[in-house]
C-alpha cells in the first residue's frame, strides 16, 4: 500500500486549524454559529480518529463487568437486576463512569474539566 | 427570507382581530421573526387597535404551531388556556389576548399573546452576576403555579398520568431511547436505578415541564416573562424543581445549582413561601437523575432524526454527540445520592 501524505489526520489537523484562524473571523454574524458547528464536528472527528487508547479503556471496562465484549449482554444484565446488589452497583457504577470518561475525551474533552 | 404573513394574511388577521376586540380597526404592523423553536413560529407584532375595550396599542407575540400537533406538546389553543390559567394564578406568564385554535384563518391554529421585553438566552444570562433575588423570584413563580391542582376551570383537557407519574415518564423516555437502552450501558443503568429509587410523590400539580434557564425573559436583572409553555401538564411538584437544579442546565456554571444563575437555597426559600409546601430534597435529587435522562432521550431523539435521514441537520448531528456529556452528569449525580444515602 502506498503511504498518502499528509495522512488523514495531519490533513484535517491543518484545516482546521485554516477554518478557526482564517475563516471564523471573517464570518458574517449570521454565519458564525454554523461555523463553530462545522469546526466543533471536525474537532470531533479528528480526536476519533486516535482514540484507540480511549476505546481500549471502553472495551477493557465491558468485558471486566461481563465477561464478554458486547455491550448487549451488558445492557440485559443490568435491566434484569444482575447489578442491583450494593456492591456490584458500586463496581459498576465507577465503570460506567470510566466509560463515560473515556467517551468524552473523544466528544467533549472540557467536559472533564 | 420571504415575510412571515402575506399581505393578504395581514388583512384576514386583521378583519378577524377587529371582531374579537369590538373594535372599530386593528391595525397590524411591525411583523417580524423572532428566533422560534423547531415546534412553533413566533413573531413579533404590534396591534393599533381603534376603539372598543383594548383600544391602543399593545406589543404582541404571534405563536402559531403545525396544523398536527407535535408528539408530546400542547395544541397552540391548549397552551394558550394554560398560560391563560398561570396568568390568572399571578404567574409572570405573557397574557393570552387572542385565540385562534382550529386554523380555519390563516392554514395554522394561532394564539397572540403580550410580548416582553428582555433576554431568555441561558448563555447570555449566566454571565451576570449571581442574583437572589432572581432566583427567589423563579421559586416564587413555581410556587404560584403550582397552586394549581386537578380540576381547576379550562385545563380539562390536560391527560392525567396513565399509571403513576413515574411510571409515565420512565414508559415515555424509554420508548424515546428505543434501541439505545438495549446497547448503551450507561442508559440502561438509569432506567434501572430511577425505577428502583423511586421517591415518594406527592399531589399532582400544573406543571411547567420544561422550567429551566433559556425558557423565561430577563430585563435588567428583573423577570419579565416565563416562556415556552407547550410541554405542560400534571406532575409531581418536584419534577420542576429538579429539572430548574439540573446540571445540564446550568450554561457552564455548575457551582450556581439554582440554573446557572443563583443559589439553590435561595431559589427554595422563594418556593416555599409562595408554595407553602415543603422541598423534598432527597426527591429533587431523584427528579434531577429524571432531568437527566429525559435530556438524554429528547438528545438522542434529535440525533436520530438526523441519522435516519429524515432530516439531515448539522445541529442535530451534534446533539448526538452531546450524550456522554448528559449522562456523565447523570451518573455523578447517582454516585452523589448514592454516596449520601
Amino acid at each position: 500500500m502506498i503511504r498518502e501524505l499528509p495522512d488523514a489526520h495531519n490533513l484535517l489537523e491543518t484545516a482546521l486549524t485554516s477554518l478557526r484562524a482564517d475563516l471564523l473571523p471573517q464570518l458574517p454574524d449570521h454565519a458564525r454559529y454554523t461555523g463553530l458547528m462545522v469546526a466543533n464536528a471536525l474537532s470531533i472527528v479528528l480526536r476519533d480518529l486516535r482514540a484507540d487508547t480511549a476505546r481500549a479503556e471502553m472495551a477493557k471496562e465491558i468485558f471486566a463487568l461481563t465477561g464478554q465484549a458486547d455491550t448487549t449482554t451488558l445492557c440485559q444484565s443490568i435491566l434484569a437486576g444482575d447489578f442491583d446488589a450494593p456492591a456490584r452497583d458500586a463496581a459498576l457504577r465507577q465503570s460506567l463512569l470510566a466509560i463515560t470518561r473515556a467517551r468524552l475525551s473523544i466528544n467533549n474533552p472540557k467536559a472533564l474539566g | 427570507m420571504s415575510d412571515p404573513l402575506s399581505p393578504e394574511q395581514l388583512q384576514l388577521l386583521s378583519s378577524w382581530l377587529a371582531v374579537q376586540a369590538g373594535a372599530s380597526a386593528v391595525a397590524v404592523d411591525h411583523v417580524r421573526r423572532l428566533s422560534g423553536g423547531a415546534i412553533s413560529v413566533n413573531l413579533a407584532m404590534d396591534l393599533d387597535i381603534a376603539g372598543g375595550p383594548m383600544a391602543g396599542r399593545h406589543a404582541c407575540v404571534f405563536r402559531s404551531g403545525a396544523a398536527s400537533g407535535v408528539s408530546a406538546s400542547l395544541s397552540k389553543a391548549q397552551e394558550a388556556a394554560v398560560l391563560r390559567a398561570a396568568f390568572d394564578a399571578g404567574v409572570t406568564a405573557p397574557q393570552p389576548l387572542f385565540v385562534e385554535g382550529d386554523g380555519g384563518l390563516l392554514g395554522v391554529p394561532f394564539y397572540i399573546m403580550r410580548r416582553a421585553t428582555g433576554v431568555a438566552a441561558g448563555y447570555r444570562l449566566v454571565k451576570a452576576a449571581p442574583s437572589p433575588a432572581l432566583a427567589r423570584e423563579l421559586g416564587q413563580q413555581l410556587g404560584r403555579l403550582h397552586a394549581i391542582r386537578r380540576g381547576a376551570a379550562g385545563l380539562d383537557f390536560l391527560p392525567l398520568p396513565a399509571n403513576s407519574i413515574i411510571d409515565d415518564c420512565l414508559d415515555a423516555y424509554r420508548g424515546w431511547l428505543g434501541d439505545a437502552v438495549g446497547t448503551d450501558p450507561v442508559l440502561a443503568y438509569g432506567l434501572r436505578w430511577l425505577d428502583r429509587r423511586r421517591p415518594v410523590t406527592g399531589e399532582l400539580v400544573l406543571s411547567h415541564r420544561d422550567y429551566r434557564t433559556g425558557n423565561y425573559m430577563v430585563d435588567e436583572g428583573r423577570l419579565t416573562a416565563i416562556i415556552d409553555w407547550e410541554f405542560a401538564g400534571w406532575s409531581d411538584p418536584m419534577e420542576d424543581i429538579g429539572w430548574f437544579c439540573a446540571a445540564c442546565w446550568r450554561f457552564g456554571r455548575r457551582d450556581r445549582e439554582a440554573g446557572g444563575i443563583g443559589d439553590r437555597a435561595d431559589f427554595y426559600a422563594g418556593y416555599e413561601e409562595a408554595s407553602g409546601r415543603r422541598i423534598d430534597h432527597k426527591a429533587v435529587g431523584w427528579w434531577e437523575v429524571m432531568a437527566h435522562l429525559r435530556w438524554a432521550a429528547i438528545a438522542a431523539q434529535q440525533a436520530m432524526r438526523h441519522v435516519s435521514g429524515a432530516e439531515p441537520s448539522l445541529e442535530l448531528a451534534l446533539t448526538g454527540r452531546m450524550l456522554p456529556e448528559i449522562t456523565y452528569d447523570m451518573l455523578r449525580e447517582i454516585d452523589r445520592m448514592e454516596g449520601a444515602a
